[in-house]
């Protein structure tokens, strides 16, 4: 009963949405029904992970929110177009991830790497002496490397999810994920050194 | 396996997507290989900072409001476009049904003009 089941606590539609496919797949066809309260029943268990994602993106409050609010607005409005139900996260994440895109070009954000290589050559890592910790790696990682890290280690997603995410071809997410770890791997061993 | 091999795809194991004899295969060079298991230790390190990274972000109370807001239009222009089909309390007009009625009532009234202006004239 979707119609019952959307008016229910945050718990108890957690427990439908883990219930069943056949459930979660009423939500949407509901959704897609223009029914708005199925939809934030829908996306009520993944906000915080989306807040996230957006968050590491834009690293501020203001427009992490703003990105969750418009991706939410654009999935609502464009659901009819999910064709297969099931990616429905995924669906969603490449509607926020976009979004984030289009928040960093408008307010013409530079990305910390291109800030980087105006600096002298280790100009950060002595600004960062004794305080080189993974938040501040992840911040300076490029756009595209975090968005695989966020999509593997935040949603927790499958090799296969994340390729069509991102819309990329399989060995690019791997060769992708793998250069993230060389980057933070190399940071983190040069960041322990100095301590 | 080779080093190389077992190193591709580390990651993959870790997090629990190789299946099968290559799963064995791997477990079994780590418990022999003190160089693949160092590298398979570093990497779970850098996951674990990651993840504990991403439960310190805050998530602001904010949040709980963002909400999106049902199309309660009805006969409103574009809402094909849009994907919204019109609805009151989130069910679906039975639009199709009302234009249909209101065509033939129209056409009922068409009929009793036609009939009355040729008994008249």
């Amino acid at each position: 009963m979707p119609a019952d089941a959307v008016k229910g606590s945050a718990n108890t539609i957690s427990y439908i949405i883990n219930r069943g496919d056949d459930i979660l797949n009423n939500l949407i066809s509901e959704a897609k029904n223009g029914n708005s309260n199925a939809f934030m029943a829908l996306v009520e268990n993944i906000k915080a992970q989306l807040y996230k994602t957006a968050f590491m993106q834009l690293r501020n409050e203001q427009d992490a929110l703003d990105a969750v609010r418009e991706a939410l607005v654009k999935a609502f409005a464009g659901i009819r177009d999910l064709k297969q139900d099931e990616f429905f996260k995924t669906w969603l994440i490449r509607i926020l991830i976009n979004e984030c895109r289009r928040i960093q070009n408008c307010r013409g954000k530079v990305m910390p790497m291109e800030k980087e290589c105006d600096q002298p050559e280790g100009a950060h890592i002595d600004e960062n002496v004794g305080s080189m910790d993974m938040a501040d790696m992840l911040e300076k990682l490029e756009a595209m490397y975090i968005e695989i890290i966020d999509l593997r280690y935040n949603h927790d997603m499958k090799m296969e999810e994340i390729l069509k995410a991102l819309d990329i071809p399989a060995g690019i997410v791997k060769s992708r994920l793998n250069t993230a770890h060389k980057i933070l791997r190399k940071e983190y061993a040069e960041g322990r050194e100095e301590f | 396996m080779k080093c190389e091999e077992v190193r591709d795809c580390l990651e993959e194991y870790m997090q629990g997507e190789i299946e099968g004899d290559k799963l064995q295969e791997i477990t079994d060079h780590l418990e022999a290989c003190a160089s693949c298991k160092d590298e398979y230790t570093a990497m779970a390190n850098i996951v674990d900072n990651i993840q504990s990274v991403y439960e310190g972000i805050e998530i602001p109370d904010r949040l709980a409001e963002i909400t999106v807001n049902s199309k309660r239009c009805i006969f409103g222009f574009g809402w094909r476009n849009s994907g919204n089909v019109p609805t009151v309390h989130g069910k679906t007009l039975p639009y199709k049904k009302v234009v249909a009625v209101a065509a033939g009532l129209l056409a009922i009234f068409y009929v009793i003009c036609l009939l009355r202006s040729i008994i008249i004239f």
